[in-house]
């Protein structure tokens, strides 16, 4: 037996105990942080983050005036369009000659209304060695980043974002009579991965600055034209930015600054840590949000991101969908109208209905896009049959054979 | 719904399955399928005919099962309305007993040599081939005895269907159910049934 289950077991009731402890301290945490959200002055929290900067060692978005606020579901066109997008992809695999990799990205074109219709597809792309495998310094030929894990996942989104694009200029010029249309991708705008220590910056260039900030440009482009926004949906999601500012809101010092205060102090006992240790910003907004309603529009404020991003600035609300406490992002300039957050507010909770806690147009662009354990074998035989119909031999790594005929 | 056809309105759909015996068609448009008993063929040059004989409608992909969506909708079209990608999300197919093909232009009553390839057209028939297979019924015996739970429901349908499809044919239910009263001999109880089945208008 691979896992010993019984072991596993035990390990996983000592895990709960724990998790018992941590859950009545994190209700504390949790009051204290609303109570600070509530006494929460816009202009006391402006200057202690310009006063701090460079010290507070986390990264509070700016705060709107009202945090805590939430804004009722606004009422809906009769006649719109949501398009989503999603993809999936078949990442490099060493154990085989070649270092290829496929990205397939799916589409749902929903319209609602007097003309409602649908359409859905997929398209997929596979990149070939030598030129579409690797990222090539264009100041130095012989400088090459292999395309795979982190890195093709920012592919993907690239990919993504420039389907959704194509798409929303197509609904532009089809649309003699336009209806105001969403574009929704899923997971996060912020591509931080891409901006981690270590990237090159011909790698940044290429796939956040000319990809997907191309794109994004495109669709802005598009949207000057018609009624277009176009917002990213996150899932249960992880983020504790909003934290980071409870931490400065608990932070009792004028000057916030981490390193100088509390940097011998151990974690979970600096005074930040009575308002913001291990908690969430969906903790946080699962207790401010009535069902159906929208936080205020938060702006992320990640130094690394706000070089390249310019009016792509990422901005975000959360939404208490009645499912799950969700995060809706948006570029800079689709936020600035009052008029397309309320849009977006309104069609991703009725999506959220009619999806039954997830955005129909998502959900289907994901089924779209999936790409099944089958599928994958699949794939991989027909590699094989392509390289030996033309000669090549289909060498697979020992530990690969082993993997698979797994004999006694 | 899908956008049929217009083009090619006779077109139904198009061949997905295919035995000696019958063929699956799944159609163009959502809920497409032709009546119960209602010749079709399948195939342009050297068509083959079929009667159909059982229709389903279900999810394009098997692991995904409908669920109920229409509380708080006035109607069942809302439910459409609403939810626009499920016409294309889900699909109606309808299986159809193979009783005949056409070689040389002349239309035979019997199995075909072989059944029709995937992805041949289906289209509705006209009036001059329903008049054969109605005047023949040579088929009836093969859908009688299809051992089908629909089997009495099947031959039934094509007879009222050709009664209506050829109102001049003032004789058919007539010499219909004569035909059926040799195929079926002793068998008065199944008669009764069948013929229960189809009314005199």
């Amino acid at each position: 037996m691979a896992l010993d289950l019984e072991r596993t077991a035990h390990q996983l009731d000592t895990m709960m105990s724990g998790l018992k402890d941590f859950s009545s301290v994190q209700t504390d945490r949790l009051g204290e942080s609303l109570n600070l959200l509530e006494g929460f002055v816009q202009e006391v929290f402006l200057g202690k983050l310009d006063t701090s900067s460079g010290l507070f060692q986390w990264t509070p978005p700016i705060f709107p005036e009202s945090p805590s606020k939430s804004i009722k579901e606004p009422s809906i066109p009769v006649d719109y369009s949501v398009v989503g997008v999603d993809g999936s992809h078949i990442d490099v695999n060493r154990h085989i000659p070649v270092d290829c990799f496929l990205i397939n990205t799916g589409s749902a074109y929903l319209r609602y209304g007097a003309a409602s219709e649908a359409h859905l597809s997929s398209s997929p792309k596979l990149f070939v060695p030598p030129d579409e495998t690797v990222i090539s310094d264009p100041n130095n030929p012989h400088q090459l980043l292999q395309i795979q894990g982190t890195i093709l996942g920012a592919i993907r989104a690239v990919k993504e974002m420039e389907t959704l694009a194509m798409h929303l200029k197509n609904e532009e010029l089809a649309n003699s009579e336009p209806v105001p249309v969403v574009g929704l991708v899923d997971g996060t705008l912020l591509l931080l991965d891409l901006l981690r220590p270590g990237i090159p910056d011909f790698v940044i260039d290429s796939v956040l600055t000319e990809g997907f900030l191309g794109a994004l440009n495109d669709i802005k482009k598009t949207a000057e034209k018609s009624e277009i926004v176009v917002a990213s949906y996150i899932s249960l999601p992880g983020s504790d930015e909003i934290i980071d500012g409870v931490r400065m809101l608990a932070c009792p010092y004028t000057k916030s600054d981490c390193l100088y205060h509390c940097g011998d102090i151990k974690k979970g006992t600096r005074p930040c840590d009575s308002a913001s240790e291990g908690l969430l910003d969906r903790d946080i907004m699962s207790s401010l949000l009535e069902e159906g309603g929208r936080s205020e529009l938060f702006k992320s404020n990640f130094h690394v991101a706000r070089n390249y991003y310019g009016d792509n600035e990422i901005t975000f609300f959360y939404l208490n969908t009645g499912y799950e406490i969700a995060r809706v992002e948006m570029p800079a300039w689709a936020s600035e109208k009052r008029g397309n957050i309320d849009l977006v507010h309104a069609v991703v909770m009725e999506q959220c209905r009619k999806g039954g806690g997830y955005p129909t147009a998502l959900m289907e662009a994901h089924e779209q896009a999936v790409i099944s354990t089958s599928d994958r074998q699949y794939f991989l035989n027909l590699v094989e049959e392509v390289l030996e119909r033309n000669g090549i031999e289909f060498t697979t790594s020992q530990k690969d054979r082993s993997k698979r005929l797994r004999w006694l | 719904m899908s956008t049929p056809s217009y083009e090619y309105p006779f077109r139904i759909g198009e061949v997905i399955e295919s035995d000696t015996n019958e063929f699956t068609t799944q159609c163009y448009e959502l809920y497409g399928a032709p009546s119960l008993g209602t010749l079709v063929k399948a195939g342009e040059t050297e068509p083959v005919y079929g009667v159909v004989s059982y229709s389903h409608t279900s999810g394009l992909d098997p692991t995904r099962r409908p669920i109920a969506r229409g509380e708080g909708l006035a109607s069942e079209d809302l439910v459409y309305d609403e939810n626009p990608q499920l016409n294309r999300l889900l699909t109606t197919n309808f299986k159809t007993t193979i009783v005949g093909f056409k070689f040389s232009s002349q239309i035979t009553t019997y199995l075909p040599p072989r059944p029709p390839r995937i992805h041949s057209f289906v289209s509705q028939c006209e009036n001059t081939e329903i008049l054969t297979f109605a005047k023949s019924l040579d088929f009836m015996s093969s859908i009688l005895g299809a051992n089908l739970p629909q089997s009495d429901d099947v031959a039934a349908a094509f007879i009222r269907y050709a009664c209506q499809a050829l109102p001049e044919e003032t004789e058919l239910r007539v010499e219909s159910a004569k035909r059926l009263a040799s195929l079926l001999g002793n068998d008065t109880r199944r008669l009764e049934g069948i013929l229960r089945r189809i009314p005199n208008d």
